[in-house]
């Protein structure tokens, strides 16, 4: 059985043929036994048994309780404890960037160990305030400070941008992706599927240069997506509706498709740029 | 097996209505779907238990995208994709969570009440989640949008986001895989043809 004859038993099947292929896959012997297996194993995927009766009433009502409610985009339970995680998170980051700061400081005080591994350290800590670090060696009060202060933003950050994907969406005029730099794109993208993301999008326009960008190398890998269909590039928040949701972005052909990323129902769909 | 064009209609005019916020439409829209939803979470998920998970996602994802559905794809086209995505996302979590044994109070290990349902009747149904389970992911789906939802290629095309001959590939070598598994080869011992099948809306 060739590649050509398996793909014209399929059509056959599937009534996809026009009067002359019908007839050429009516004179090969080959092909109408493969269409005769094929029948048989359809015919088996096509035996399922019926759903349970109180499942599909539970399922119903529970869809039908849902109807005219705004899609929850972060649980309620899971945004507290954030709440109450992320202060707490800060403190340990600044606390450890004392200690670090402090260790720094001890290595460099002359008769110390001559090691500047500590500086390394405490300069890689936090890429993106790479610029920040003091280049002088001795300056480790101002390392330490820097550190801490980018760790409690980055808390912050994160508390706003959970805060903001639950609260009502601003409106879409003026709207404009917040991300465009490689650097922050990875800092959203770098999160798995599921629309955790700062980047907010408010216009069909924005989904498809976010496409657009988030799609062109080279780029950390943008994690996963619950969603399928074409190819994710990240995620972000669509503010284009009210209440804004948390969506997947995917390349699909042409277009850039944002799905929402709890239920992958599409959201918007934009030609690329 | 197609929907009619009455049938097309229907759910037009039940979209339509359930949009402008009528919950009696809505409500007889996904009832005249679930059936064909729960089968396609059924085939790609490959148990009861998390077709019923599945499947009640995808009615849930339904109500809540229905506001946005601007009706180019058929409203089932658009369903079915929900109830993929839900069917996948179950099977995901299934793989991530260990198997749970039930125990009863005196702790002996005790019957799953859903594992009766698992355990279908019929060695043939066995066979075909065996068989379906084996197939690549993205082969299992298009067959299982192809046979049980009743999409053509282009929809299915629309819904995996694959070119259309990618979809005739993948449902060719699907269809083929599964009719070696269940025993289905040339002079082989060929199984009867079961007949249930989900009415379609």
């Amino acid at each position: 059985m060739t590649d050509d004859q398996l793909l014209l038993a399929n059509a056959y099947v599937d009534d996809d043929l026009d009067a002359h292929e019908r007839a050429s896959a009516e004179a090969d012997a080959e092909v109408m036994a493969e269409v005769a297996r094929l029948r048989i194993a359809i015919a088996a995927v096509r035996a399922v048994e019926p759903p349970d009766e109180a499942r599909r009433e539970a399922a119903l009502a529970a869809a039908m309780r849902t109807s005219g409610r705004p899609a929850p985009v972060a649980p309620p339970v899971a945004r507290s404890a954030r709440r109450s995680w992320w202060p707490a998170a800060g403190i340990a980051a600044a606390l450890l960037a004392l200690v670090i700061g402090g260790a720094a400081v001890l290595r460099a005080i002359p008769g110390g160990d001559d090691d500047d591994s500590a500086v390394e350290l405490s300069s890689r800590s936090d890429a993106a305030s790479e610029a920040d670090v003091p280049a002088a060696a001795g300056d480790f009060t101002g390392a330490t400070t820097t550190i801490a202060a980018s760790a409690t933003a980055a808390a912050t950050t994160e508390q706003e941008a959970a805060e903001q994907s639950a609260a009502p969406a601003p409106t879409a005029a003026g709207a404009s992706p917040t991300t465009t730099s490689p650097a922050s794109r990875d800092a959203s993208a770098g999160t798995a599927g599921g629309g955790a993301s700062s980047v907010v999008l408010g216009t069909p326009a924005d989904v498809a240069a976010f496409a657009a960008v988030a799609k062109g190398p080279p780029q950390t890998p943008p994690g996963t997506s619950r969603c399928t269909g074409g190819e994710y590039v990240g995620s972000a928040t669509y503010s284009g509706i009210t209440p804004a949701v948390p969506v997947d972005v995917f390349v699909v052909g042409p277009d850039a498709v944002a799905r929402d990323a709890t239920s992958c129902v599409e959201v918007v769909r934009s030609p690329l740029p | 097996m197609r929907p009619t064009d009455d049938q097309r209609g229907d759910d037009r005019q039940l979209v339509a209505a359930a949009q402008a916020g009528d919950r009696a439409a809505l409500e007889s829209l996904l009832r005249r779907h679930y059936d064909r939803v729960h089968a396609v979470c059924r085939r790609i998920a490959g148990s009861s238990r998390d077709a019923d998970d599945a499947a009640q996602e995808a009615m849930i994802g339904i109500v809540r995208g229905l506001p946005r559905f601007d009706g180019r794809a058929q409203f089932s086209t658009w369903a079915y994709r929900i109830a993929t995505n839900a069917a996948l996302d179950e099977l995901r979590r299934r793989r991530r969570r260990p198997p749970l044994a039930v125990v009863d109070d005196e702790g002996r290990e005790a019957v799953d009440p859903l594992a009766e349902r698992t355990v279908e009747a019929s060695t043939d149904r066995l066979s075909i989640d065996a068989a379906l389970a084996a197939l690549p992911e993205d082969f299992r789906v298009a067959v299982v949008l192809r046979d049980i939802g009743d999409l053509d290629y282009a929809e299915i095309a629309e819904v995996l986001g694959v070119p259309v001959g990618t979809v005739k590939s993948r449902i060719a070598r699907g269809r083929s895989q599964l009719a070696a598994a269940l025993g289905n080869r040339p002079g082989g011992d060929e199984r009867p043809i079961p007949t249930e099948t989900p009415d379609r809306p």
